[in-house]
C-alpha cells in the first residue's frame, strides 16, 4: 500500500485526446451532427515505453479540431531517427510499415478507408506490427494517409525510444505478485475492482481468482490487465478491462485471467500494492496495461492503451488446453 | 520527460481546437487545467448543456442519449475531473463514479433504465459541483 504521486506519461495524454473511448456506447448515431467545420488533423503517438532492438507494436491515434477521429482502413508509417535530446540530428531515415485500425473494443472495426467518424460511431487508433528501433533517442513518424472528406494527408509526430523498457517487458521472468482477489480479507471491495464503489459487488468475480503469484507458480498462462474501470484518466480502462471479460469466458481452458485494480484508495491518492509492482516506475504510473505470462513464468507479450482481441486470443489459442 | 509533455500539450492544443488553448482568463485567473488539459467556460458549459439535453429523453431514445453523451459531454468530463482532482479529489472522484454509471446505463441493449433519470441528475450535480471546485462557474438546467 503505497501513496504515490502521479505524472501521466505523455502517451496517456495523448490517448487522452483521443475522444470519448471510455465505454462502448450502443451506436446508432444519436441526435448530433458533425460540424462541418475543417479537417485540421493532429496525430499522436499512442504506444508506451517504446525500447531499442525488439519488434514492437506502434500505435497513433488521429482527432480533427472538430472532435471527430479518424477511424477505420489503414494508413503508412514511416519512421526516421532525430537524435537525441541533448543533441538533435536531421532525420535519418528507418523503418516503414502499413498500419490497420484497431477499435476500441465494443465500437465497430468498419470498411473501407480512412475516414472521420464521430465518437459515438466508431473510435480507436491504428497499429504498425513488428516495428524495431535500432537507436535509442528522439524519432518521428510521418503518417500518411487519404483520409474520406479531408483529403491527402501527411501528419508528423515525435516520441522517445529508450534503450530498456522501463515496465515489464516480453522476455523478462513474472514478478510473483500476490495481488488481491475476492477472498483478500484486507481489501475493501473497490481496491479489487473501483467498479464495486457505484454498484456495491464485483462485476467480474472470475478476474479476481487468481493471484499472479499462484499462477506462476502452478505453471499456468496467465493474461493480466492492470486498469481501473472507474478512474480511468486515459479513458481506455473500462473496455480494456470488458474486453479480457469476454476473453476470460471463452478461454478459461487454456490460461487464467486476472484483473488487477489500480486504486486502493482513488480520493486518497494510494496505490495497490501489485499495481504499482507493475506499473508505476520512475514517479510515473500508466494504465491500462494487459500481459501475457506464459507457463514457464516468462512475460510473452504486452498490450499498452488499445489492442485487438482478436490478435489476444491467437495467442490465448496457442497455449494447451489445461485440465 | 517535460519537453515531450510540452509537446504533447501543444498538440492536444491543436487537436482540441482553438478553443481549449491559451485563451479566456476568468478574473485574470488562467482558467482551470489539468492532465488532460484545460477546462475552459464554454466548454464545461456545453458539456453541463448536453447533461440538461440528456435529461429531458425518454426511455426509447438510447441512441440519442448515445450521440449526446460520446460526441458532446463525455470528453470534456474526463477534463474537468482531471482539473479537479488538484484541487478537490472528492468531487474528482465523486464525477468519474457518476460518469461510470452513466456508462452503465448507456450500454443498455434497446432502452435507457429506470436509473436513467436520477443517474443523469447525479452526474449533473457531480458536474457542477466538481466546477466549483475549480471556480468555474456555468449554468445549470434551470
Amino acid at each position: 500500500m503505497k501513496r504515490l504521486r502521479l505524472l501521466f506519461t505523455a502517451s496517456l495524454l495523448s490517448l487522452a485526446a483521443l475522444a470519448s473511448a471510455c465505454a462502448s456506447s450502443g451506436g446508432g448515431g444519436g441526435s448530433v451532427e458533425p460540424t462541418p467545420s475543417g479537417s485540421n488533423i493532429a496525430a499522436e503517438v499512442a504506444s508506451i515505453d517504446l525500447y531499442v532492438g525488439s519488434p514492437q507494436r506502434f500505435l497513433v491515434g488521429m482527432l480533427s479540431a472538430d472532435r471527430r477521429v479518424v477511424t477505420f482502413g489503414k494508413v503508412h508509417f514511416a519512421f526516421a531517427y532525430t537524435g537525441t535530446a541533448e543533441a538533435a540530428t536531421a532525420p535519418q531515415p528507418g523503418p516503414e510499415a502499413d498500419a490497420a485500425y484497431v477499435p476500441t473494443p465494443g465500437t465497430p472495426s468498419g470498411s473501407g478507408g480512412p475516414r472521420l467518424s464521430l465518437p459515438s460511431d466508431a473510435r480507436g487508433v491504428y497499429q504498425a506490427e513488428g516495428v524495431t528501433f535500432d537507436r535509442a533517442g528522439i524519432w518521428q513518424v510521418t503518417i500518411t494517409a487519404d483520409v474520406q472528406g479531408a483529403g491527402p494527408q501527411s501528419l508528423l509526430a515525435n516520441f522517445a525510444v529508450g534503450e530498456q523498457p522501463s515496465y515489464p517487458a516480453p522476455g523478462q521472468r513474472a514478478l510473483p505478485t500476490d495481488n488481491h482477489t475476492i477472498h483478500s480479507k484486507d481489501a475493501p471491495l473497490g481496491a479489487i475492482d473501483s467498479r464495486a464503489e457505484t454498484t456495491g459487488k464485483i462485476p467480474d468475480p472470475g478476474l479476481h481468482e487468481w493471484t499472479i503469484a499462484k499462477a506462476v507458480a502452478e505453471g499456468r498462462p496467465a493474461l493480466v490487465v492492470f486498469a481501473t474501470p472507474v478512474y480511468c484518466i486515459s479513458q481506455f480502462c473500462g473496455p480494456v478491462t470488458n474486453a479480457v471479460e469476454a476473453l476470460s469466458k471463452r478461454y478459461a481452458d487454456r490460461a487464467v485471467f486476472i484483473h488487477i485494480e489500480i486504486w486502493r484508495d482513488y480520493q486518497n491518492q494510494m496505490v495497490n500494492k501489485a499495481a504499482a509492482e507493475w506499473v508505476y516506475r520512475n514517479n510515473d504510473l500508466t494504465e491500462p496495461w494487459v500481459f501475457l505470462i506464459g507457463p514457464s513464468g516468462t512475460i510473452l507479450d504486452r498490450w499498452g492503451s488499445l489492442w485487438d482481441p482478436k490478435e489476444v486470443a491467437r495467442e490465448l489459442r496457442q497455449f494447451p488446453k489445461m485440465p | 520527460m517535460p519537453a515531450r509533455v510540452g509537446s504533447v500539450a501543444l498538440v492536444l492544443c491543436i487537436v482540441l481546437g482553438a478553443v481549449a488553448c491559451g485563451r479566456s482568463k476568468l478574473n485574470g485567473k488562467p482558467p482551470p487545467s489539468g492532465a488532460l488539459g484545460v477546462v475552459t467556460q464554454e466548454d464545461a458549459q456545453a458539456a453541463v448543456d448536453g447533461l440538461c439535453r440528456m435529461r429531458g429523453l425518454q426511455p426509447n431514445q438510447l441512441d440519442q442519449a448515445n450521440g449526446i453523451f460520446y460526441d458532446r459531454v463525455h470528453e470534456e468530463l474526463h477534463v474537468i475531473a482531471a482539473a479537479t482532482e488538484k484541487d478537490d479529489r472528492v468531487a474528482s472522484a465523486n464525477l468519474l463514479v457518476a460518469k461510470e454509471q452513466m456508462e452503465s446505463d448507456l450500454r443498455a441493449k434497446d432502452v435507457l433504465p429506470e436509473s436513467y433519470g436520477t443517474d443523469v441528475d447525479t452526474l449533473t450535480r457531480a458536474t457542477l459541483a466538481a466546477l466549483r471546485a475549480v471556480v468555474l462557474p456555468v449554468k445549470g438546467c434551470g
